[in-house]
């Protein structure tokens, strides 16, 4: 390879990590809520394998055709507050957000070294940020 | 295939940063084959009219998924042939981007390998013959750690 092409090469790579940054307020705030949106949907991910939901139930529940629940998953559609609504409807669970130091999720913290060290002994360890709790559960607590 | 790969040290740590404001010794890591960099990253680097980045966002949302070791149907996922560890970033749309992706295990660390930017021939869960052809291809390239 060329030291031109190099050189090219690396400053692409500069370039993305800068944009990685987020240094604009906005920009990050966009994103921030957008990440904070996917931790939402895991949630319902999981309540949706729990209960045997598929995308397809969902779309209609939701009264929504399924490449927009596909797009909401991916995050390119925003979600609302009446959707989480919605969703406290179809799962008959409750929703129950709570504010958490980073300190407590910052990655080096929420997966040991040993998680990584092949495919097969990959054992996920993380604590959701949001949780969807059956009622009866948030009423005993 | 012995290939070579340029790491891009900071991405990975940079937006865990944003995520959780701190981050000390990531275990995973981003690299991109050395060969297909330009494409890729001219890809990702893509602006619109109004000179904002298209794509950096989703990509933003790819590496979450990533740092967090999630496999999905809409972001990042697995894909075949089984126990090549191929994977692809999908940037779904009318142009049905994927980037295919090679995961390694180094000691420690898990590496994304980012290898090749595709556009996928078929629609929805579907593979076509072709797409396979290019997963098969990217399963059997070897990187060193």
């Amino acid at each position: 390879m060329s030291v031109k092409k190099k050189d090219k090469i690396d400053l692409m790579i500069g370039q993305l990590e800068n944009l990685l940054n987020f240094e604009n307020e906005t920009e990050r705030i966009e994103v921030k809520a957008s990440f904070i949106q996917l931790d939402i949907l895991d949630e319902v991910k999981k309540i949706m394998k729990e209960k045997n939901i598929t995308r397809t139930d969902l779309a209609q529940k939701l009264n929504k055709s399924k490449s927009f629940v596909s797009q909401l998953f991916s995050g390119d559609k925003a979600i609302n507050l009446k959707m989480v609504a919605q969703f406290q409807e179809i799962f008959n669970a409750k929703f129950i957000p709570s504010f958490k130091d980073y300190s407590e999720y910052a990655l080096s913290k929420k997966y040991s070294k040993n998680d990584y060290v092949n495919n097969d002994d990959y054992v996920k360890n993380e604590t959701p940020i949001f949780r969807l709790t059956d009622y009866e559960e948030s009423k005993a607590a | 295939m012995q290939r070579k790969s340029r790491n891009i040290p900071e991405a990975i740590t940079n937006l865990a940063a944003v995520i959780y404001h701190e981050i000390k010794d990531s275990i995973i890591e981003l690299r991109v084959d050395e060969k297909n960099a330009e494409e890729i990253l001219s890809f990702l680097l893509q602006k619109d009219k109004n000179n904002k980045h298209i794509h950096i966002k989703k990509f933003a949302r790819i590496l979450r998924e990533i740092a967090l070791g999630n496999y999905d149907e809409d972001l990042y996922d697995r894909e075949p042939p089984k126990n090549q560890n191929v994977t692809a970033m999908k940037f779904k749309g009318k142009d049905n981007i994927r980037i295919v992706c090679k995961e390694i295990f180094c000691k420690n660390k898990k590496v994304v390998m980012v290898a090749l930017f595709h556009k996928k021939s078929s629609r929805g869960k579907n593979i076509s013959k072709k797409d396979l052809a290019i997963y098969e291809t990217i399963g059997g390239y070897e990187y060193e750690c």
